[in-house]
């Protein structure tokens, strides 16, 4: 059984049009399901806890990357499928899944291709991509082993789990069952005879304690979420079950 | 050893990649290939190859498959299958290898222990002498 949430902006009318077509589609593939829309009033995480008590089996997430990155969070605590209809401006989790915009993205969901992925995890929540860590002076204890600091300046520095750059690095796969430190490296020099950066640093890790010496930082998950050090951070392992599509970046 | 034939940003083939700017403090333990460009204090174990980079500053006991070093280290290595010496590496501490190689202008302060395969030394060992048979 589907369920449809609409993220609150969706409400616009410029997005009529879009929705409608999406709703028609759903119905022409036989995925039809109950449909609710966020609003003020309503919370996301009841209406979806609420769905998923109804015997919803697959929680369908209408709207851009800042409702999906809410609704993952909510949806890997429970034996349920998470499935993205891309309407919005920020789509970078639907094109990693490999979406398509609007209502193409029926199609996919129809097609149910489900892979099981990978969250990081930091003070009981989940996250998709990455944590990012601010330029501020931070150290974090890989597994328990080592200690990573930055030589020079600080930089801002992420800890992923899945990159959409990943066919680049050639790391942060989220089925790979760990995370990533990833720390860009500067570029050297001057105007022309600037040097490109060095390739980044990755460190592989399962779980790691971030602290500062000085003050507490905030820290961003998924660009939506702040959490404040110090913070453990660890993969959780095949956590999310999610329909993707065919160009999908894992 | 492909690894390390090239290094471009892009090499997928390099799992850990300890850059430049960054310190790593304590006992590393990687399952895959790891470069290391930049400082490591303590112990760096890996199932794979191992790069040390030119500026890398390592103090620390090594332990690969295969190492290629270039840079600084300070500390034992052991190489599992080979250890190649570049011009500019420089090592001081005692290395253990099935196969070396030392290219011009590298330093080598320690001692040097050649092992074959899993069953130890390159020396045979010195054969027991038989017992002799007791008069009845």
């Amino acid at each position: 059984m589907y369920y449809y949430l609409f993220d609150s902006p969706l409400a616009d009318s410029k997005y009529s049009a879009i929705i409608n077509r999406i709703e028609f589609r759903i119905i022409e593939l036989g995925i039809n399901g109950r449909m609710d829309r966020l609003t003020i009033l309503k919370n996301m995480r009841e209406l979806i806890e609420g769905a998923i008590k109804r015997g919803a089996e697959t929680i369908v997430i209408v709207g851009d990357d800042a409702a999906v990155a809410r609704a993952v969070s909510i949806v890997a605590r429970y034996n349920v499928t998470l499935g993205v209809i891309p309407v919005g401006p920020q789509q970078q989790i639907a094109s990693a899944l490999g979406l398509p915009a609007g209502e193409a993205a029926c199609d996919v969901l129809s097609k149910r291709i489900v892979r099981t992925i990978d969250l990081g995890k930091v003070n009981d929540q989940y996250f998709l991509f990455s944590l990012d860590i601010p330029a501020q002076d931070v150290t974090v204890e890989c597994d328990g082993h080592y200690r990573v600091s930055l030589l020079g300046l600080p930089r801002p520095f992420s800890i992923c789990n899945f990159s959409p750059r990943s066919r680049r690095v050639g790391a942060c796969s989220p089925e790979d069952g760990v995370l990533e430190a990833v720390i860009e490296e500067q570029a050297v020099g001057w105007n022309l005879f600037r040097k490109p950066p060095a390739r980044p640093s990755i460190l592989p890790l399962k779980r790691a304690k971030i602290f500062s010496p000085t003050a507490s930082i905030p820290l961003m998950l998924d660009g939506q979420t702040v959490v404040k050090t110090p913070v453990t951070v660890e993969v959780a392992p095949r956590k999310l079950r999610v329909i993707v599509g065919k160009d999908r970046l894992f | 050893m492909a690894m390390f034939t090239r290094e471009e940003p892009g090499d997928r083939s390099a799992e850990t990649v300890i850059g430049p700017s960054v310190k790593v403090e304590g006992n590393f333990v990687g399952s895959g290939n790891v470069v290391v460009e930049g400082s490591v204090t303590g112990t760096i174990r890996t199932s794979k190859d191992l790069r040390v980079g030119e500026g890398a500053k390592i103090k620390a006991d090594i332990e690969a498959a295969n190492v290629t070093v270039a840079g600084e280290v300070h500390g034992n290595v052991k190489a599992n299958g080979r250890l190649d010496l570049g011009p500019s590496a420089k090592v001081f501490g005692n290395v253990e290898t099935m196969s070396l190689t030392v290219a011009n202008g590298a330093v080598l302060n320690g001692k040097c222990t050649m092992v074959k395969g899993e069953a130890g030394l390159a020396t045979p060992p010195v054969a027991e002498k038989p017992e002799k048979k007791r008069a009845a």
